[in-house]
């Protein structure tokens, strides 16, 4: 499964050393069975195979991405793509300053869409995030319980934990940071389609395709992802890019 | 009179009474209404719609001389009706609810349940919430500007706050406010400001939460509270009336992952509670006891947010003199030994000290008393000090 990536000590994101370019696995095609109902029904869509950054990009990483483009250094960058938090925990307009191998946060989704675009990508769909999760929890052998114990304890302690044993395989696709998506906005506002029921209270039930923890904790990604907007920049939010498999 | 002069006369003073009408319809309320809004049986809808903006701000995240932490109850100290500007942001805390067990709650104001906003029927409340969830809120040092909350937090800070960060979406629907709501209580990202307005239209007791999805989660998180609605011609026994508190019954689903304590997600499906609490710790009004004379009439303003269980209050050794359920006064009960209340349901409930000695006060539910839905009140002789 992993192809190119390197051995990479996820978990100590803080105070590894990893190196400058981010490297990518490749997720295999295959059948991505939605965990949310969407259209009434259980989808089932077929995912070709594509690559995907190991890991979340790196606050150097994103810091040589504005020096090559300054447009998107903090104070150049026009206020309709960010909400005014912009990199505003870094040093300077190009130097995080500080804890430069931990996935990049305060971060649009704008800014995310240009790191990636530059670098021959994209953000990931929806699906491809959810699919390639779900091929890596097969992968860890994480059953539902500790999966949807993990994504409560992500959202409920204080961000950054490391959970060491399950980041390496997981891709720390759990556990870091929230990651932007392409199209993060499908559910329940603001997208083409609003669904009435969803937007407030209650009334998850049929939006699930089963009842247990980890379905709801995955509902609870997928809600918490859709109430922000474009311009959202908040310190546990970050991204990582896909590409195209040749 | 001539029958000219009558009908003009008589036409003279329709319109008179068709442009009083038009002007200044009988409210409920002696605030106007503002341009937009209606008026139904004295009450008033219609109101703008929700702001959301971006605001830098770092001072007080409870702001409202009537915002109060419990048991308090802000005294009303005017006539009439007024507005009430209350601001209270949401953030994550770190609080103990029973000793030893502390979870990284998602709290209004720092505390769990938040502080209790007390306005009167007909009043008007320009309300506004910062979503500071991504940042770190300390509520232990009272700030300038800041509602009397602060003061009776640090003057009692049973759940041990402490700043913490998690970063959510949330949202807030008051129960006391008539509006629509996929407006005002919509959902706003961290950072994001929201600002609205309601008007107490029906007196009583009720709950605010979190409305965004997935609701269990968020209000078995901490993110509730209760307004209190008095009437506007007051309750009969005001007069008589010697002491008031406020108690809120709420669950929490929480279980041991390592040396913390983390939301039970299939606990709270299941309304397996680890933990029942008055004011949302087991030892809140043990520690700190409410307190009376013996042939005090006491008044309880009681909540039960749930999320999702019912409470079966008592006080061991009274009998509830009068309770308005819901806490509005057309719904009155008399001598009531316990009051049932769903999730989300409020009464108005007092009774008579009958000596000195300990009331204890539960849920009869008994489960739920086992799991810390216990307090007590305190009185002392009837002519002590």
């Amino acid at each position: 499964m992993i192809k190119r990536a390197r051995s990479l000590a996820l978990c100590g994101l803080l105070v590894t050393a990893l190196p400058a370019m981010s490297s990518q696995v490749v997720i295999p095609a295959g059948e991505f069975v939605s965990p949310v109902i969407l259209d009434q029904e259980i989808s089932r869509v077929w995912v070709d195979a594509f690559r995907l950054d190991v890991q979340p990009v790196t606050r150097n990483e994103f810091a040589d991405f504005v020096r090559k483009h300054p447009e998107w250094q903090r104070d150049r960058t026009p206020r309709i793509f960010h909400d005014g938090g912009y990199l505003t925990n870094w040093l300077s307009a190009v130097e995080p300053g500080s804890a430069e191998t931990a996935p990049v946060t305060q971060v649009s989704w704008f800014a995310a869409r240009a790191y990636c675009e530059a670098d021959g990508g994209s953000l990931p769909t929806l699906e491809q995030w959810e699919y390639a999760l779900s091929v890596q929890r097969q992968q860890a052998n994480l059953n539902d319980d500790d999966y949807a114990r993990e994504v409560f304890a992500w959202y409920t302690q204080t961000p950054f934990i490391s959970r060491a044993e399950d980041n390496e395989a997981m891709l720390g696709l759990l556990g870091q940071v929230n990651e932007w998506l392409e199209d993060y906005q499908l559910l329940l506002s603001n997208g083409e389609k609003i669904d009435f029921g969803g937007g407030s209270c209650g009334d998850t039930a049929r939006m699930l395709a089963n009842f247990d923890a980890a379905h709801y904790a995955t509902f609870l990604r997928y809600q918490s992802r859709s109430n922000y907007t474009p311009v959202t920049t908040t310190s546990t939010l970050g991204f990582r890019c896909a590409y195209p498999e040749e | 009179m001539s029958k000219k002069t009558f009908m003009q006369l008589s036409a003279f003073a329709l319109a008179l009474g068709l442009t009083a009408c038009a002007q200044s319809p009988t409210l409920n309320s002696t605030l106007p209404m503002k341009d937009g809004e209606f008026s139904i049986d004295g009450m008033i809808f219609g109101l703008a719609e929700a702001e959301v903006f971006r605001e830098q701000y770092d001072s007080a995240p409870v702001i409202g001389d009537t915002m109060s932490a419990l048991p308090h109850l802000a005294p009303l100290e005017y006539t009439g009706n007024r507005v009430h500007e209350v601001r209270l942001d949401t953030f994550a805390q770190k609080v103990e609810v029973a000793p030893g067990v502390n979870f990284n709650a998602w709290t209004y104001g720092g505390s769990v349940p938040g502080p209790t906003l007390h306005v009167r029927e007909g009043d008007r409340v320009v309300f506004t919430m910062k979503n500071r969830s991504d940042e770190p809120v300390v509520v232990t040092d009272p700030l300038r500007g800041g509602a009397p909350y602060f003061q009776q937090l640090a003057a009692n800070p049973y759940q041990k706050h402490q700043p913490a960060v998690s970063p959510m979406p949330h949202s807030m629907d008051f129960h006391s406010g008539t509006v629509a709501a996929d407006d005002k209580w919509r959902t706003i990202a961290p950072g994001e400001t929201i600002r609205f307005e309601w008007v107490a239209n029906y007196p009583g007791v009720y709950m605010y939460h979190c409305g965004t999805p997935s609701v269990l989660m968020h209000t078995a998180m901490g993110q509730y509270g209760a307004v209190v609605v008095s009437p506007k011609g007051g309750y009969p026994t005001d007069h008589l009336v010697d002491h008031e508190y406020v108690i809120v019954q709420s669950e929490f689903y929480l279980e041991k992952v390592g040396d913390e304590y983390i939301y039970d997600h299939q606990a709270a499906m299941n309304r397996n509670p680890s933990h029942v609490t008055f004011n949302g710790h087991v030892s809140a009004l043990i520690d700190e006891p409410l307190r009376a004379k013996a042939g005090d009439r006491v008044r309880l303003y009681f909540l039960n947010a749930g999320p999702s269980d019912t409470s079966s209050f008592h006080v061991i050794g009274g009998i509830f003199d009068r309770v308005w359920y819901e806490g509005n006064v057309e719904n009155e009960w008399r001598g009531m030994q316990t009051v049932l209340l769903g999730a989300s349901n409020s009464a108005v409930m007092e009774f008579i000290v009958p000596e000195s000695g300990v009331y204890k006060l539960v849920d009869h539910e008994f489960a739920d008393a086992e799991r810390g839905a216990a307090g007590a009140l305190i009185a002392t002789p009837k002519d002590s000090n």
